[in-house]
């Protein structure tokens, strides 16, 4: 089935076409959110919590963009929402800089794990918010700076130039590790 | 190696640079060693975020999000039935009762000589024996 199809199937109440959308969708909405919270319990939920929006959303859901497109800006807008949640119950709990918010995360090493993963969703946590987001959009999702600007609903000049900022801070967060043959 | 040309750098790689930029910096990359070493690095690094993307959540994701989906149809996450409704409503109705039922209290005991549980609800008290003298006959009298 195509992605219009299974829509208009779930739409009208087939729960195995919204499954079908959930499985096949599910990798786009894990980049955005884990990239954005990490791999923690929270990323979860905001994963589970953008399929259950984008289902209450189908009658509204016209097509003007893609599925892709229309879960990756809910998926966005509730991992910044869960950005800011963090930060408030940081500072609330503690004095420290409420920019590590991977502290919160379940950042410790696990069995198996990709270690340079685990360095970037530490170096991105590093960023700034505005920053993070046209990051893991751009870099991580992979979506172009136009696409990246209407998905956040940004200018593409304030794109490029958050774009440029994050990466030469990354490039600093990241250069320990960065394996390259000079 | 300068800041403007490093910004250039940075911009070649997500947008379409003008014209005599993209010579000042084709010339600068031409030039220097240091410069197209940045370059490498710059590469390694957005290689390295691009592979830090993982594609999966835990395993039964889908499974996790319709059992979600069933509860919430079910009306017990997030979508209003009938009971929730009433319950809700009770709730206020309930509150606005005993909010005017502390206020009653208050005026009964402002109003009363003294405090008692009596006074309190607003109920006199007539003392058994006064009542037990008043004739039967009055009474009847009154009814009648």
């Amino acid at each position: 089935m195509t992605e219009e199809e299974l829509v208009t199937a779930a739409r009208e109440g087939d729960d195995n076409a919204f499954k079908e959308l959930v499985m096949r969708f599910e990798p786009i909405v894990a980049r955005t959110v884990i990239g954005m919270l990490g791999d923690c319990a929270e990323a979860e939920d905001v994963g589970q919590e953008t399929f259950i929006r984008f289902y209450k959303a189908l009658p509204r859901f016209r097509g003007e963009s893609s599925v892709k497109t229309y879960l990756t800006r809910i998926a966005m807008n509730l991992s910044l929402n869960e950005l800011k949640r963090r930060k408030r119950r940081l500072a609330r709990l503690t004095k420290k800089p409420v920019d590590e918010y991977h502290d919160l995360a379940d950042s410790k090493q696990q069995p198996g794990k990709d270690v340079d993963k685990e360095r970037v969703w530490m170096a991105i946590g590093e960023l700034e918010d505005k920053f993070k987001s046209v990051v893991v959009l751009r870099l991580i999702d992979g979506y172009s700076t136009e696409e990246t600007a209407r998905i956040l609903n940004i200018p593409l000049g304030t794109v490029l130039s958050r774009l440029s900022r994050g990466q030469k801070r990354l490039r600093e967060l990241l250069e320990p590790h960065i394996g390259v043959e000079s | 190696m300068n800041d403007r040309i490093l910004e250039l750098l940075y911009r070649s790689f997500d947008e379409d640079l003008a014209g005599d930029e993209q010579r000042e910096l084709r010339e600068a990359l031409a030039r220097s060693e240091a410069l197209r070493r940045e370059k490498g690095r710059i590469e390694a690094m957005r290689n390295m975020v691009s592979a830090g993307g993982v594609d999966t959540f835990k395993p039964f994701f889908a499974e996790r999000v319709m059992r979600r989906l069933r509860e919430m149809k079910a009306g017990r996450n997030g979508v209003w039935t009938l009971q929730d409704w009433l319950s809700r409503l009770f709730r206020r109705v309930a509150l606005a009762g005993a909010a005017v039922a502390a206020g009653l209290v208050i005026f009964n005991l402002l109003q009363a000589d003294g405090i008692s549980v009596a006074a309190a609800f607003g109920i006199s008290e007539v003392p058994i024996e006064e009542i037990l003298e008043i004739p039967v006959e009055s009474m009847l009298e009154d009814v009648s």
